[in-house]
């Protein structure tokens, strides 16, 4: 069973009218229910993906990780990170250095 | 402070000079359909319109853009070419996680701008600085040709049997 079946179950979706917006012809008709359920908004730059979401107060944080396999965070210096505008925090990681900022 | 014209609306931004045109759209104005892939211009995903032309917004600081007008993935729909881009994509359902497709509609949209009925070689130049792990550059291909002749491409499709 395909995960759009299952999806469109319980969503109130007319399947038929979310078809409808395709092109017709046989193949395309005999694949009508085979299509993929959320290209619409893909297309159109809508879908939310996990960066896209904004939540109040929310910072971000850039890591940098060792460039060894197996490295260990030796030391960090981070005066000059911290001088930059926005820098909320610079944070340590066995592996990696995280910078968060606003 | 600079004015950017964004989808045939000026806006007013308060950022650093060298802030990238990506980040003022994602983060200033709040358009988030563009993506961040790789930020140095190696993956396509952030491809926005300045003037029509496909540029990488990860590396466009906003100071060098001017008066030009910015059109990106919410708006292409809009132009000519983009909405025949946007049809093919979804009659041949080109995409899959969706992530690379924002910039890939956005290089395709501009390249049928420019030609409008172009070969694979055309195809394979505009395309190619488009990274998508997905791997539909088979249908992306197959939709750019659709959209400019209005034929359907066959496509071989691997359907399970008794599928819903």
């Amino acid at each position: 069973m395909a995960f759009a079946f299952l999806w469109l179950g319980g969503s109130g979706i007319d399947r038929a009218a979310m078809n409808a917006r395709r092109l017709p012809g046989g193949a395309a008709a005999a694949a009508a229910e085979r299509w993929r359920v959320d290209s619409l908004d893909k297309v159109k730059g809508a879908t939310q993906f996990g960066i896209d979401v904004r939540l109040r107060g929310m910072k971000v944080a850039t890591v940098k990780a060792c460039p060894a396999f197996g490295g260990k965070l030796a030391a960090v210096d981070n005066k000059k990170t911290r001088a930059v505008p926005g820098v909320v925090d610079v944070i340590r990681i066995s592996n990696a250095v995280a910078v968060g900022a606003s | 402070m600079f004015v950017v014209r964004v989808n045939g609306k000026e806006r007013s931004v308060d950022v650093p000079g060298d802030m990238p045109l990506l980040w003022v759209l994602r983060d200033v104005v709040g358009l988030t359909g563009t993506k961040f892939g790789c930020g140095v211009a190696q993956c396509g995903a952030c491809t926005v319109h300045l003037d029509g032309q496909p540029v990488r917004s990860c590396v466009m600081p906003v100071s060098a853009i001017g008066n030009k007008a910015i059109t990106t993935i919410e708006a292409v729909g809009q132009t000519f070419s983009g909405q025949k881009i946007q049809q093919a994509w979804l009659a041949v359902d080109v995409v899959q996680c969706g992530y690379c497709q924002s910039g890939q509609i956005m290089s395709a949209a501009a390249l049928l701008a420019r030609a409008p009925n172009p070969t694979d070689a055309d195809i394979d130049a505009a395309m190619s600085g488009n990274i998508c792990r997905c791997g539909t550059y088979v249908r992306i291909r197959a939709a750019i040709k659709q959209a400019a002749t209005g034929n359907a491409e066959i496509l071989q499709t691997i359907a399970p049997a008794g599928a819903p």
